[in-house]
This record gives structure tokens, sequence and C-alpha cells, in this order.
């Protein structure tokens, strides 16, 4: 399957994205002709100033056109060389900053959300269906919510909620995921134990992590990027056509994540504030 | 609950006292104010003839709704879900609200005849525009966020409009079901004013045609009970129906 991945000594599979985002009103550019790569079965962060559309390019990459947006975008893989967008926004899961848990059903019910929204009129609902429930459970299990199956969403704290919305992205089963600062509204010990978590969670997926926090980007990421300003990801020039701008590669620790905080680094996370700061 | 109980009692027994008194002070006759024991006597003597009038404009109240909510509901979703509906439909309704609905009733009857149906319709046509304004507007306030994540899962439309906005929409439009059954009664008492041969409306206008005031009272009092008994059902099922929502008045 193209999806599958193997990770090879020296040349690991990339998606390479690039994409252009325009008001469809006024014609401004939110970014134009940016380009990155998504390394297969690795964990790509994203960082950038917030404000500067990085959110928009994951909602971009998810599929979820605007009316007020004229998009462009190409994904292509390098290895087969053929486009591949159809394909790619077929294989992703999006979890967004807010938990997004529905609050009248229970978490079981959250957690096969996807599976009751593709379900067809008449056909058996998710949650009688016992190979799914299963399934629930057993990914309710790795995000240590099992025992709160059956709660209902608004008993629990944000961290729980977080793990459930964990559990419901996961549950979805494809390669790619799409993470859109989705531990920002948790405390600080919540959040190092969801990164944690879920590092170990995303074992061969391919996943792109938008994020403001450079350390979260240090202990999640096997590869980092920085995200332009809004001011440099397009040409002042209306009609000159520009050239395509490849995001900055962060400089990041040889180890693999998840990576513990400690003197390595915090060395980089200075590094890594000072390269942001420079950008105002 | 009880403390509930309690309040509506106490409340009740304060508004007797005060119409007690009113009578009493002011010594009006009997057959412009009757005095509260004289309407509870004819209450009770009326019973067997007040029971078949109860059930008639029960039955045109609840169909009334069923039917208003229903439209309501239907035409709500129609506007979210299709553009052109929404912007030719909208101006078209609230013009049609200008016409007050009291002045159709004779039209209504008219049309659909002295029996049951005008009444409904009159019920359903007086309920229609705030479930219609309410469902409206809950459907559309269905945060985007939850619409994103929909879609990423690649669910149809169809499916987000009853699995996600339907759901999402209910605590609001509770505001206009609530409304609807203290309104819906109205719609019903005004169509049988117009023309009916049954009903509690129809008794009320026949008792007062024959200055049989305390007649007339004690239908009203019924009116009052079952108006209050229709928004106290749909309260609780409502209060039920959207368990998440937390009550921060208490």
């Amino acid at each position: 399957m193209m999806l599958s991945n193997q990770k090879s000594d020296n040349e690991i599979d990339v998606y390479d994205i690039k994409a252009s985002l325009q008001y469809t009103q006024t014609s401004d550019f939110v970014y134009q002709e940016i380009s990155l790569s998504l390394p297969l079965g690795q964990v790509t962060c994203l960082l950038g100033q917030s404000g500067c559309g990085k959110s928009s390019l994951l909602k971009q990459l998810v599929g979820l056109h605007r009316e007020a947006y004229v998009a462009d975008l190409s994904i292509q893989n390098t290895k087969t060389d053929s486009l591949l967008r159809a394909d790619f926004q077929q294989n992703v899961a999006y979890m967004a900053q807010q938990d997004l848990l529905l609050p009248w059903l229970s978490v079981l019910d959250n957690v096969l959300l996807t599976f009751d929204l593709n379900r067809l009129f008449f056909s058996k609902k998710s949650q009688h269906n016992t190979v799914l429930k299963e399934k629930a459970l057993s990914i309710l299990e790795q995000v240590g919510m099992r025992e709160n199956a059956n709660s209902k969403v608004f008993t629990l704290s944000g961290g729980m909620r977080q793990r459930v919305a964990l559990a419901r992205t996961l549950i979805q089963d494809k390669a790619i995921i799409l993470m859109d600062e989705p531990f920002s509204s948790v405390d600080a010990i919540t959040r190092h134990k969801l990164q944690q978590l879920s590092s170990s969670l995303f074992i061969n997926k391919t996943v792109l992590l938008v994020t403001h926090d450079p350390l979260e980007a240090l202990i999640m990421g096997h590869n980092l990027l920085l995200f332009p300003l809004a001011s440099c990801a397009k040409s002042t020039l209306k009609n000159e056509r520009p050239s395509v701008v490849a995001l900055e590669k962060l400089p990041k620790p040889n180890s693999l994540p998840p990576r513990v905080i400690g003197d390595d680094l915090s060395h980089f996370h200075a590094r890594l504030m000072q390269k942001m700061q420079a950008q105002l | 609950m009880s403390t509930g109980l309690y309040r509506i009692f106490v409340t009740f027994l304060f508004l007797l006292l005060v119409w007690w008194l009113l009578v009493y002070i002011t010594e009006v006759p009997s057959f412009i104010l009757p005095a509260p024991e004289a309407v509870f006597v004819r209450f009770w003597q009326l019973r067997d003839v007040l029971y078949p009038h109860l059930l008639v404009t029960l039955t045109e109240i609840v169909f009334g709704i069923l039917i208003g909510v229903l439209a309501g509901l239907v035409f709500a979703m129609l506007m979210v879900y299709f553009k052109p509906v929404r912007l030719w439909l909208l101006p078209v309704l609230l013009v049609s609200q200008a016409i007050p609905v009291f002045a159709i009733a004779p039209v209504l009857v008219l049309w659909f005849g002295y029996g049951l149906v005008s009444k409904v319709v009159m019920a359903a046509v007086i309920i229609f525009f705030p479930i219609l304004m309410t469902s409206f507007d809950g459907l559309r306030q269905s945060s985007k966020a939850y619409l994103d994540l929909a879609q990423s899962m690649q669910a149809s439309s169809w499916k987000i409009l009853l699995r996600i906005q339907l759901p999402a929409a209910l605590p609001i439009m509770a505001s206009g079901i609530r409304m609807a059954m203290v309104v819906a009664p109205i719609g019903a008492i005004i169509g049988e004013w117009v023309g009916s041969s049954q009903g509690l409306g129809y008794f009320m206008l026949y008792a007062n045609a024959r200055m049989q005031v305390a007649d007339m009272f004690a239908a009203l009092l019924l009116l009052c009970l079952l108006s209050t008994f229709l928004y106290f059902v749909a309260d609780q099922c409502l209060k039920r129906a959207i368990f998440w929502q937390q009550d921060t008045t208490q």
C-alpha cells in the first residue's frame, strides 16, 4: 500500500506539499506558494506565531474548504511521484484545539462518532456492534479511560476530555493525523502526560502537529518546521508569480521522540525561542 | 420540588385571597365578577359537562403543537440547508407575521370548517413562527469547529445535520417549544370563538352570552390548569432531553 511505510536507512518516503490560500473577496493571500514535506511515519511539528496561518494550512490539508477562500493545494509523494490529494485527504484524521466532544453522547459513543456518522440508515448502531465496541474499549484502555467508557462527557476534566478526543482520533485508523494545538488548553502536567502518551501511540503514523510551544515541538517532533509570518508568506506584487517558499527546518536534537525535558532540550528550546522572536 | 409545590400553593392562595377581598370589598355583582367559592362550586358541579369540552380543546392544542413544531423544524432545516430557501422564504415569513393571526381566524374557519381542523391549524399557525426562528437560530449557531470535525470524518451534510446540528440546537429550540406550550392554547381558543360547537372556548362564549359568568370562570380556570400542565410536561421532557446543559440559575 502506498501509505504504509518502512523507515529505510537513508531514504524516507515523503509527502511534498505545496499550498496557497487566498480570501475570495479581497484576493489577499493568507499564505502563498509555501511548501513543506511530511516524512511518512514521523511526527512533524509546525511552529509559528499565532495568527500566521498555520491552522488554516492544517484545515486546508484536511480538506475543509470554506466558501471564503480560494485554495490551491498539491500533494505529491516523492517515491511514486503521483498526485495524491484525494488519497491523502481520505486518510486523514483531524484533532482540533478544543476536544469537541458531543455532550449528549457518552464517552464510548463519542469515540465511536466516526462510525456513527458514516453508518447507513437502518444499519446497526455502532454502539451495538460488538467488534467496534471492543475496538473502542481497547483504545480507551490505551489512553487510560476505559473505566470512564460509560461516563457522561460533562463529568470529565479537561485532560480526560482530551484523552477521549485522542481515542476518537486514533480509532479512525488513518495513516495521517493532523493536529491543531491539541494540548494547549490543559495544564502543564497534564499536557506533558498527554504528549508522552500520544507520542507512544503515534508509531508509524504520519503526524503534522501545529503548535506555538517550542517545547512541545521538541518533545514530540521528528522534524520541526517554522511557519513564516504572514507578511513573508505572500508577495507584495499581486501580479508577480512568487517563488515557492519552503518552510524553514529548525534545529533539533538527534534523539528520537518522545524526548525527555532536560539540559539538552533546554539548549534547543532557547535556540528556537530566539528564532521565533527574530521573526517579529 | 416540594419547595416548588409549596411556592405554587402559597401564590395560588394569595391570588385567591386578593380575588375574594376584591369581590367582598367592592360588592361587585356576581354577573360581573363572581366570588372564588362560587366559581369552585360551579367548577365541581359542571365537571361532567366541562370534561368533553376539555378533551376537544386538548386534542386541538396537542395536534396544533405537533404540527406547528414539526412544520417549524422542517422549514428551519430547509432554510439552514438551502441558501435560496433562506433568501427567498425568510422575508416572506417575516412579512406574514405582520398579519395578526386573530384577523385571519374567520378565514381559517371558512377554509377548514367548524370542526377540529380549523382550530388545529390556528394553534399550529400561532406557534409556527417562534418555533421556526428558535430552530433556525439554534441550527445556524452550531459551532464551526464541530462541523469541521464531522467533515474530516467524511460525514454527509445530512448526517451532520441530524447527528450534530440538531442535538446542538435543542437548548435554543427548547425556548421556542416552551413558548409554544403557552401560546398554542390561545390559538385553539380563538379558533373556537370564531366558530365551533364544542371546546372550552365555545363553552366560555356560550356561558358569557347567558350571563353565567361563574361558569365562564370555571372554564377559564380549567383552561389555565390545562396550559400550566402542558407547560410543566414539556418543561420536564425538555430538561431530561437536554441533560447536559446545566441550569446556572439554581
